[in-house]
């Protein structure tokens, strides 16, 4: 149905070659120019900046002994969603443990972002499913029901995972229906990031970026006013609107102290009032201070290009803003508006059901997920924030230097405390970024409809919807 | 199907069956050697295709449609809810976006049809003159037409793009004011409809170049004796005598248009917003959030492709009105 009739039909060749030759050096060119469009923000090679190790910071590699390596050889795929510079430091961690561990050895695929579950849901009715997984925690329960992942109740109890080693929040998103699903490797949080030469021309403290409502919203206007940059863009609209108004949303959400939903997921409740005053907030923004309204991804090529001062973006733009704006860029916490919080994801990694089928295969995979763990500072410096405690407070992550990401990573890491996430539901992330969910109601407040109007027309949407999925999935 | 109906052109009553069986007796044209079953032979390999390609999936959408299931999940009978709620006014979350996403279809098809049609005639009347380097004029047009909606999308995307896009920041500099082309109404509608424009005019003008280096060159010769200038030879004889690939080229548009979906998936996401769910929206955009998007709702896609299948079908018997009263 996507195909389109624009799609070029075969052409009867009948012009000689001379026509074929123009067209073939021609699509070539296309072909090229995309390539370049789509993967500028793609080609740093990993360890080049932050030396591999092959060291967790509590000691050698897997050696709290909890977990050991498979009695036989086994080889075990992976299938992560890290098509950006973190898929080259994901491959380094995994070559590492592979030269550890002769006995079990990981091939890991990449897979692309948007496609991931349609992928991992087409090979699991080829039976051709990887055996360990990455994913984002709210991807975990449509997969376990899907048959795709299974639970770790076992793995948990073993290596005493609990919530006393990692953020209690990015613990409890790792579960559904009561079971282990997931083992947390990172959060990634939205962030202030601002470019301090834009500070300085503004006459504001490049060291002191905004951390409240009153010197957020006098940034904004220093910057308007003394230089040619905006002080800060709202998304309003656009092919991925709806997400970036949506986590710019939950931050705020989170801060006045919002919840999703009731406790025994029967109602959607983004329109409460700390939602209300979240979507107004960012509507203020744009009619009141002056913020352009634009559309997505126009905020963060105009923050690159040194044309917007400050921009609140997902973590996984750091190599991006880095790249572009290099000493001139600042990372902060987002400022507390409405007290102290932020929007965040968490990867986790899960075992899938040809994972547990075999027993070696099994200790394999808890040994290397656990071995992962263990070394997440490596994956700090792909630009995520490491999910297990002792790692954020290892002495190589806090006084982490040098030209990599990982001390930008640092300077955030505090946040790893206070993100706060969806609920772990199947479809849970629609709240937030579906048809009619939180997101979506935002660019609509923010193009002048009343707040508390659409948030409770949406949130009545979502009931619906939620209560659909409740009886479809039982719970 | 009609090589069927020539190769057996028996008239006995027998069933199909026992004429398959017992062969058609008292066929006159029939050979030695020659099966009855030879002519379904023949169709075999394209009915084989058909069937696993266009058959099955369609009876498969239908069953899907009367059922709530995802990618991997065959979900329990649920009759005709999605269908219901796709009909039913007072639903909330899918009845308006639903229609609202087939409204902008049909804005679409209005407003683009014609500019399609129109440009490309016009292009193909230019490159129908006797003028230096023309081949290379009907390679360049025709050039964008070669590459894929991604590439289009991106392009026009960087194009029109707020804030460093190549048409926002020329007309900031030159006239110092320039729409937000994307984000608001009527721009980003006109905005895909520059990038389809850009996109496939060069089909129509090689279909419609083809129709006019058909006509005979004594027509417009005589027409010129006789004193007509170059309008009316173009009204009088070009337009005339390419109606039949007119006609054809409208039917293709009309059907193209209605399949757009990757110039606002990439371009505007369907934006801007509006409670309906986006006013640049098309209904198979829609279809694909839908299925394969956020909750994957595969039922309720499968529900609304049949609906648009249906509708299509509509518009398609409308054409074949319009080319059968032609013939005629």
């Amino acid at each position: 149905m996507q195909a389109s009739i624009f799609d070029p039909p075969v052409e009867s060749g009948r012009r000689g070659t001379g026509r074929v030759r123009l067209v073939a050096a021609l699509s070539l060119f296309a072909l090229i120019f995309t390539a370049c469009t789509g993967g500028g923000d793609g080609s740093e090679a990993p360890g080049e900046s932050e030396p591999a190790t092959s060291q967790g910071p509590g000691g050698s590699g897997g050696a709290t002994g909890a977990f050991q390596p498979p009695s036989e050889n086994v080889e075990l795929t992976l299938w992560n969603p890290f098509t950006g510079p973190d898929g080259d430091f994901f491959q380094q961690i995994v070559d590492d443990f592979n030269s550890a561990t002769p006995a079990c050895q990981i091939t890991v695929e990449t897979k692309v972002g948007g496609e991931y579950a349609a992928q991992l849901e087409a090979a699991a009715s080829a039976n051709e499913l990887p055996h360990v997984i990455a994913a984002g925690y709210d991807a975990l329960p449509g997969h376990v029901e899907n048959g795709i992942v299974v639970a770790i109740d076992d793995f948990a109890e073993q290596g005493g995972y609990g919530p006393d080693l990692f953020p209690e929040a990015i613990w409890n998103a790792g579960e559904w229906k009561g079971q282990r699903v997931g083992i947390p490797i990172d959060t990634h949080t939205m962030n202030l990031y601002y470019n301090k030469a834009l500070f300085e021309e503004a006459g504001l403290d490049p060291e002191s970026p905004p951390t409240d409502e009153a010197s957020f919203e006098e940034a904004i206007t220093a910057i308007s006013e003394n230089t040619d940059a905006s002080g800060y863009q709202v998304v309003g609209s656009g092919p991925g609107g709806n997400f970036l108004a949506g986590i710019q949303f939950a931050a705020l959400f989170y801060q006045g102290g919002g919840e999703w939903t009731n406790e025994d997921f029967t109602e959607v409740t983004f329109n409460s009032e700390a939602g209300v005053q979240a979507a107004e907030y960012i509507a203020h923004l744009a009619a009141d201070l002056d913020a352009p309204v634009v559309e997505s991804d126009a905020e963060i090529n105009a923050f690159q290009q040194g044309e917007n001062g400050m921009v609140m973006s997902g973590i996984w733009e750091t190599t991006r803003y880095n790249d572009a704006l290099g000493e001139d860029l600042g990372v902060a916490p987002i400022p507390s508006i409405f007290g102290d919080g932020t929007w965040g994801g968490s990867h986790n990694l899960a075992l899938t059901s040809a994972g547990a089928e075999d027993e070696n295969t099994k200790v394999c995979a808890y040994y290397f997920m656990d071995w992962f763990s263990q070394n997440s500072l490596q994956w700090g410096a792909a630009g995520q924030i490491p999910a297990r405690n002792e790692v954020r407070e290892s002495d190589e992550f806090q006084n982490a230097s040098g030209d990599g990401l990982l001390p930008l990573i640092a300077q955030v890491a505090p946040l790893a405390d206070s993100v706060k996430f969806l609920p772990t539901i199947p479809a849970g992330g629609d709240i937030l970024f579906g048809p009619q969910g939180a997101g979506e109601a935002t660019t609509l407040v923010v193009g002048g409809s009343e707040a508390q109007q659409i948030l409770d027309e949406f949130a009545a949407a979502q009931t619906e919807i939620l209560l659909q999925n409740k009886e479809r999935y039982d719970f | 199907m009609s090589s069927m109906a020539a190769a057996s052109p028996s008239r006995n009553k027998r069933g199909l069956l026992s004429r398959i069986v017992w062969g058609s007796g008292n066929d006159r044209r029939r050979r030695i050697g020659e099966s009855p079953i030879t002519p379904y032979l023949f169709i075999l390999p394209h009915f084989a295709i058909f069937s696993a390609f266009i058959l099955f999936p369609f009876f498969l959408g239908v069953w899907i449609s009367l059922h709530d299931s995802t990618a991997l999940r065959d979900g329990p009978f649920v009759g005709l809810r999605w269908y219901q709620q796709l009909f039913d006014p007072s639903n909330r979350t899918q009845f308006p976006r639903f229609w609202n996403s087939v409204w902008n279809t049909i804005i679409f098809v209005i407003i683009s049809t014609p500019l399609l049609i129109g440009f490309g005639l016009a292009l193909a009347a230019l490159l129908n003159q006797r003028l230096r380097g023309r081949n290379i004029f009907r390679a360049i047009y025709f050039v964008p037409w070669t590459l894929s909606v991604s590439v289009i999308g991106l392009t026009w995307w960087w194009m029109f793009n707020g804030n460093a896009g190549f048409v926002t920041m020329f007309m900031s500099d030159t006239f110092g004011w320039s729409p937000n082309w994307l984000a608001t109404n009527p721009w980003a509608w006109i905005s895909i409809l520059v990038a389809t424009l850009w996109w496939t005019i060069g089909f129509n003008t090689i279909i419609l170049l083809a129709g006019m280096q058909a006509i005979a060159v004594d027509l417009y010769e005589a027409a010129s004796i006789d004193g007509a200038n170059k309008w009316q030879q173009f009204r009088s004889i070009t337009l005339p005598s390419l109606r039949p690939i007119l006609l054809l080229v409208i039917t293709l548009q009309v059907i193209a248009s209605f399949q757009l979906v990757g110039q606002p998936q990439l371009m505007t996401g369907g934006g801007p917003p509006s409670e309906l769910g986006g006013e640049t929206a098309p209904v198979l955009l829609h279809v694909f959030n839908t299925g394969f998007g956020g909750r994957r709702e595969l039922s309720l896609a499968a529900a609304m492709a049949l609906i648009v299948a249906a509708i299509m079908i509509v518009v398609s018997i409308i054409n074949f009105r319009l080319f059968s009263s032609e013939r005629s």
